[in-house]
């Protein structure tokens, strides 16, 4: 088996334009994602992110490239129907719109959804419904309606959907982006517990650079290419390119620069919130050493 | 916006409530056949007592019956008036000009008036106001699931009906939206002829169509993710369970319809043909 979970090679995608032309949305995309890998995809509007994600799980087919998941090769040509259902089965997909996800007009009956369409037993649908809820952290809503809850609410809800099919890998193609400060923490603790505990591969498109900064790695499209694939530390540390791409730099990225700037000397590369924090937090303990 | 309830569904624990759909769909169509087998005063009586009793046992307030009602009160009068003026018989009640009315218009106005409320009544009561548009959904998907051998896409219409049922909440808030834009923008939705309130609609049907075709494409995506493929080979998490008093409910409507067949072999009185 490969030590790779989803790796790409030379992978293009068109789309047909109003003309007819086919214009390209992702050009020569080399990529490699271990199992269990949290990734962050960042690019401005048009950049392909989504067109990537779609390709990952057999929503779209590549124009050209190969696209190898666990191993198997996914564009061969010659894959069975049910090869392809086991394929959005084990890389699952949270879209923006939590409205436009939601199929049935109770929680539990939707939840199941996935599940039903693999055609699970149903004593053993009932367990991963109450499994998903219960990681969702929202045990107690089965028989609620999905309308009546908050948009952080429905995105668990979108999410335990997803792992009621046991998925490997979460793409979430800017899941957090319709939500309030409340909501997009919901959704980030319940992926970030799902990446720590349960191992599985998560996907994060997203335009937040707060968001992006608790990655493992960070990939950058820009017009259909990938132009960076670094660690946060390594990404954050040319602010320059970042907003040449009409990207900014986190917060406390912009905090540590700032500082540095008016001459406070912080200790090593600090780049999450906590980092920061705790950079912070050293040097004025060393400062209270000093003077007193 | 956010308690927009589903069709008339009356929350309740009643027996009604707690019956499999699937039967509630077949007591409502046996108790449609049982409203017709009814000719002459006793049987219309029964028909009534029965109905009297089912709004009883399902605990629905009366008034929210009548309610379901109102708009049927057109077409109530219309057949009540058309019986009254149009059946000629033997005794001869009334007569004016060209008017004449006997006693078998009124009898017939009177029995299909009543038919036509219990009619509405007992259909209502064991569909809409007791069972979930879901349940009513699933119910009609198992009862037609025979016609999937005919190739019939009973699926797959029980699954256009439940995504329509899960977009109107959704669709609402949204139309209540483009037209609060609509007013700050200073549209005029409340007067004017009908031409131009009609014609006021527009600047509001066109964004919502919009938006209802990209949340239909957004939704099919999401649905093939979740490895949606069809009717074929899908389990449920809710199968349906028939209980002892869903057979007794049939029992007793069948009874029922027995009994009114009885009563117009031995029927007194005035019998409608
Ligand atoms: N269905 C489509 N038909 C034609 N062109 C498309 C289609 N979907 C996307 N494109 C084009 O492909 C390119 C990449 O689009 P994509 O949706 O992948 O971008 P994105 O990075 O997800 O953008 P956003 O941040 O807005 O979500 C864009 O130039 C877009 O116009
Ligand atoms: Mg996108």
């Amino acid at each position: 088996m490969d030590e790779y979970f989803i790796r790409t090679e030379h992978l293009c995608c068109n789309y047909r334009d109003e003309n007819g032309r086919e214009a390209p949305a992702l050009i020569d995309i080399n990529l490699k994602i271990k199992k269990g890998e949290y990734i962050a995809v960042i690019g401005r509007n048009g950049s392909g992110k989504s067109t990537l994600a779609k390709l990952l799980n057999m929503i779209l087919l590549p124009a050209s490239g190969k696209i190898y998941i666990d191993g198997k090769d996914m564009t061969s040509g010659n894959l069975s129907d049910d090869e392809i259902l086991d394929i959005r089965r084990r890389v699952g997909m949270v879209f923006q719109n939590p409205d436009n996800q939601i199929v049935a007009t109770i929680v539990e009956e939707d939840i199941a959804f996935g599940p039903e369409n693999l055609g699970i037993p149903t004593p053993e649908i009932r367990r991963r419904v109450d499994y998903a809820l219960e990681t969702v952290g929202m045990r107690g809503y089965e028989k609620h309606e999905p309308h009546r809850l908050s948009g952080g609410q429905k995105q668990r809800i979108a999410i335990a959907g997803v792992l009621a099919m046991q998925p490997e890998c979460i793409i979430l193609d800017e899941a957090t982006a319709m939500l309030d400060p409340r909501g997009r923490a919901e959704v980030i603790n319940t992926i970030e517990l799902l990446n720590r505990e349960r191992k599985i591969t998560v996907i994060m498109i997203t335009h937040h650079m707060n968001e992006a900064v608790r990655a493992d790695r960070v990939i950058v499209l820009s017009d259909g290419r990938l132009l960076r694939d670094y660690p946060p530390r390594q990404l954050f540390s040319e602010p320059d390119f970042l907003r040449r791409q009409g990207l900014g730099v986190p917060q406390s990225v912009e905090l540590i620069d700032e500082l540095r700037r008016q001459g406070i000397a912080l200790e090593g590369e600090p780049v999450t919130p906590e980092e920061c924090a705790g950079a912070i937090m050293k040097y004025l303990k060393q400062k209270k050493a000093h003077d007193g | 916006m956010n308690n927009i309830s589903f069709g008339q569904y009356y929350p309740a624990n009643s027996l009604i409530h707690s019956l499999d759909a699937r039967f509630k769909v077949i007591c409502a169509f046996l108790y449609i056949v049982c409203s017709f087998l009814c000719k002459n005063i006793l049987s219309f009586a029964a028909l009534l007592a029965s109905a009297a009793l089912l709004v009883a046992i399902s605990g629905i307030p009366p008034k929210i019956l009548l309610k379901s009602l109102r708009p049927i009160i057109f077409i109530l009068l219309f057949t009540v008036v058309i019986n009254m003026f149009w059946t000629s018989g033997e005794n001869l009640v009334f007569s004016w000009w060209k008017i004449r009315i006997y006693y078998e218009g009124i009898m017939n106005a009177l029995f299909i008036a009543v038919r036509i409320v219990v009619l509405i009544v007992g259909t209502s009561i064991f569909l809409t106001y007791t069972t979930t548009p879901i349940a009513l959904t699933d119910a009609l998907e198992s009862l037609l699931s025979p016609l999937k051998v005919l190739r019939a896409p009973v699926h797959e219409f029980a699954m256009m009906i439940t995504i329509a049922l899960r977009f109107i909440p959704t669709l609402t808030e949204e139309t209540n939206r483009i037209m609060a834009a609509q007013k700050a923008r200073g549209a005029d939705f409340t007067t004017g002829s009908i031409f131009k309130r009609a014609r006021a609609l527009i600047p509001i049907l066109v964004p919502l169509f919009v938006s209802a075709f990209r949340r239909a494409d957004e939704l099919a995506t999401a649905m093939e993710c979740r490895c949606y493929h069809g009717g074929e080979g899908r389990t449920r998490l809710n199968i349906p369970h028939s209980r002892p008093r869903d057979y007794v409910m049939l029992l007793l409507i069948v009874a029922f319809g027995a009994g009114l067949i009885l009563i117009n072999i031995y029927g007194i009185g005035y019998t409608m043909k």
